[in-house]
């Protein structure tokens, strides 16, 4: 689906993160996310999907590591470009981040209502008075309904659900355009993990909030994604709208981690699994990065892989030429 | 077959309301009332939501806590009876595997040396008698014998459960508490860790309560399924038997919460409201999932529902299913 640029709200190119030690932990990654849209990015722990979401608010400090890219355009405005003090202003302001453990996200000596109350007047600079009210309207919007009573409770006081509801809550109280949301449920209860991503999909939906989400877990990409860009090793290894992805997965790591999903419907003797692990940074083989894990290697995994289009599909791109070359389709 | 593990009647109550008010019964019962059986070399899973008192249930089948109330029976000896001698060494009999292998390891003990302590302590063993075994240990559940000289925080997360794995078998114990082993862990890995734990009970005979918030992970490994709430058992039957035809109303929306891994095309919002919220605080005599119940009756709100067998070895406690 082509669109037009005034729906463009971020593009990024060859976005690169070199750790301090020198070696590359996420390379020349590009994507774009239009406005209203989610965005799945997923791989395993180690694949460099968090390290991607934080380089592109340049939040890595500079000790730890260096973010290259070409460009990252946020709406017009050149993020590389950016002093740290105006840059500031775009993190947690018109771009809002969400974690895994909102009872490690929150700080546990201030008051929901507090934490509230600090972001939004130091993103949109309104009056205490004001910004109360907005705390009560966010608070409102992510389903805690008894504001009263939320705004005054601290942290421990919440199950882990309410606190997922309340960091949510203070990513959305400057009014973001963009709402990063690192494996939002991974943390939750099954039964939570549902009301989380029904809060997230009105946010997409209703309030047209453009959404980069990031997990391990396809169930929850089916849900709510509109494309997904299935990351390995520092790389992207294949990108496809939500809907083709899961009808025809092409790349092999796509594959396995579908595979990988337990089933509650029908009796499976173990559950399949991906054999060993993502290989850390440093350690990546040459050719395709997947090729020690794969079942379909064969001799040409060893060459370099580039992202190519496939055959009738013009917005899905796959990094394996095995798998473009359509030697992979009835496996 | 007689079952390994026992447990009667068994209940926690954290005392509230003060150090000098409460009486010992008063307060909150975590656990109430529980009373399940596991057979040798079987899986049982409880499954639960945070909070439901499964991890408590876990801990006092292991007598780790002095239950308030109820008797739990190992291999046909009361554990509340035993002496703290004859209790150190039933413990090399049950062991317990931890949700968090990043805290459960000891940061500053090598592998080896956290393998060794098990050994050493319950077996005996020293000396020359110990690197043979860690490195046969390491073999079993997939490391490298090289791997002893290394320290927690050089592993991964499923490796690092791995190792937590070899400490809790390195005693060849006949019964393991499993609380939430791969909630932790990326789905690809989660799958390894079920297939370690799978062949480990098969090779080693061992007896394990699987405990875990997701039905779906539980289906491959259990042999039988508790399902657990507010502190009381609402579910027990055999795997299949509760997989083709769940009972209770939760067991159910513990079943509809798991998401299919098919793209949804009308994608609406189905409830925006906090359910948890809604947990009802426990009152004597009513149903405590009454209010997130669809079936909901007013006798809910009279009668606490007893487990009974509902359907042969297939325990339900529910007023409307019963009626």
């Amino acid at each position: 689906m082509s669109v037009n640029s005034a729906q463009r709200l971020l593009q990024i190119k060859d976005l690169t993160v070199r750790l301090a030690s020198g070696v590359v932990a996420v390379d020349s990654v590009s994507f774009e996310l239009d406005r209203g849209e989610c965005l799945a990015l997923v791989g395993e722990s180690g694949c460099g999907k968090t390290l991607t979401a934080l380089s592109l608010l340049r939040a890595i400090p500079p000790e730890a590591g260096i973010t290259n890219a070409i460009s990252i355009n946020l709406d017009g405005c050149e993020l590389t470009e950016l002093s740290r003090r105006r840059l500031r202003s775009v993190r947690g302001g018109r771009i809002s981040m969400i974690f895994q453990d909102p009872a490690v996200a929150l700080n546990p000596l201030f008051t929901i209502g507090g934490q509230i109350v600090e972001t939004i007047r130091a993103h949109l600079g309104i009056s205490r008075a004001a910004a109360l009210e907005r705390a009560r309207t966010v608070l409102e919007d992510v389903g805690l309904k008894d504001t009263r009573r939320f705004l005054g409770l601290y942290p421990h006081e919440l199950s882990g659900g309410q606190c997922q509801r309340a960091m949510i809550a203070v990513a959305l109280s400057t009014e973001p355009e963009i709402l990063i949301a690192d494996e939002p449920t991974t943390a939750l209860d099954v039964t939570v993990q549902r009301q989380i991503l029904d809060l997230l999909i009105m946010l997409s939906r209703e309030k047209g909030l453009a959404l980069l989400l990031i997990t391990h877990n396809l169930s929850l990409v089916a849900h709510l994604a509109d494309r997904v860009l299935i990351m390995y090793a520092g790389q992207i290894v294949e990108s496809a709208a939500v809907d083709e992805l899961f009808a025809f997965p092409c790349h092999p790591y796509t594959r396995a981690l579908l595979e990988c999903i337990p089933k509650l419907d029908v009796k499976t003797d173990a559950p399949a699994t991906i054999p060993g692990n993502v290989p850390a940074p440093g350690h990546w083989p040459a050719g395709c990065r997947f090729r020690e894990r794969c079942a379909m290697a064969r001799s040409g995994c060893e060459k370099d892989q580039q992202l190519r289009c496939l055959e009738g599909r013009p917005d899905s791109e796959v990094r394996c030429w095995l798998a473009a070359a359509g030697e992979l389709r009835n496996n | 077959m007689k079952p390994l593990v026992e447990s009667r009647n068994l209940g926690l109550v954290f005392k509230t309301g003060g150090l000098f008010r409460s009486s010992s019964l008063a307060g909150f019962r975590a656990v109430d009332g529980v009373s399940l059986e596991i057979y040798p070399g079987q899986t049982l899973a409880l499954v639960g939501e945070s909070g439901c008192g499964k991890s408590t249930t876990g801990r006092l089948l292991l007598r780790l806590l002095e239950p308030s109330l109820g008797k739990v029976y190992f291999d046909g000896q009361n554990l509340g009876l035993l002496g703290a001698a004859e209790l150190r060494s039933m413990r090399r009999r049950m062991q317990m595997i931890f949700q968090d292998p990043y805290s459960s390891l000891n940061p500053r003990f090598t592998v080896g040396r956290t393998l060794a302590e098990p050994l050493r302590l319950h077996l005996g063993l020293s000396g020359s008698a110990l690197p043979g075994r860690i490195a046969r240990l390491l073999e079993t559940v997939g490391l490298l014998e090289a791997d002893k000289n290394r320290y927690p925080h050089q592993f991964s997360g499923g490796q690092r459960q791995r190792i937590a794995i070899a400490r809790a078998v390195s005693v060849s114990p006949d019964f393991v508490v499993a609380d939430e082993p791969v909630s932790a862990l990326d789905l690809s890995v989660q799958g390894q860790i079920i297939r370690l734990l799978l062949e480990l009970k098969r090779t080693l005979g061992m007896a394990m309560l699987f405990i875990s918030h997701d039905l779906s992970l539980v289906r491959s490994i259990a042999d039988r399924v508790a399902v657990m709430y507010a502190g009381r058992l609402v579910e027990l039957a055999d795997a299949e038997r509760l997989f083709e035809n769940p009972l209770h109303p939760y067991t159910r929306l513990l079943m509809e919460a798991v998401l299919r891994a098919v793209p949804e095309k009308d994608r609406k919002p189905r409830s925006l409201e906090d359910s948890q919220g809604k947990a009802t605080r426990q009152r004597a005599g009513a149903c405590d999932f009454r209010n997130r119940c669809r079936m909901a009756a007013p006798c809910c709100l009279e009668e606490v529902p007893k487990l009974i067998e509902y359907l042969p070895e297939h325990w339900v406690a529910c007023h409307c299913i019963q009626s």
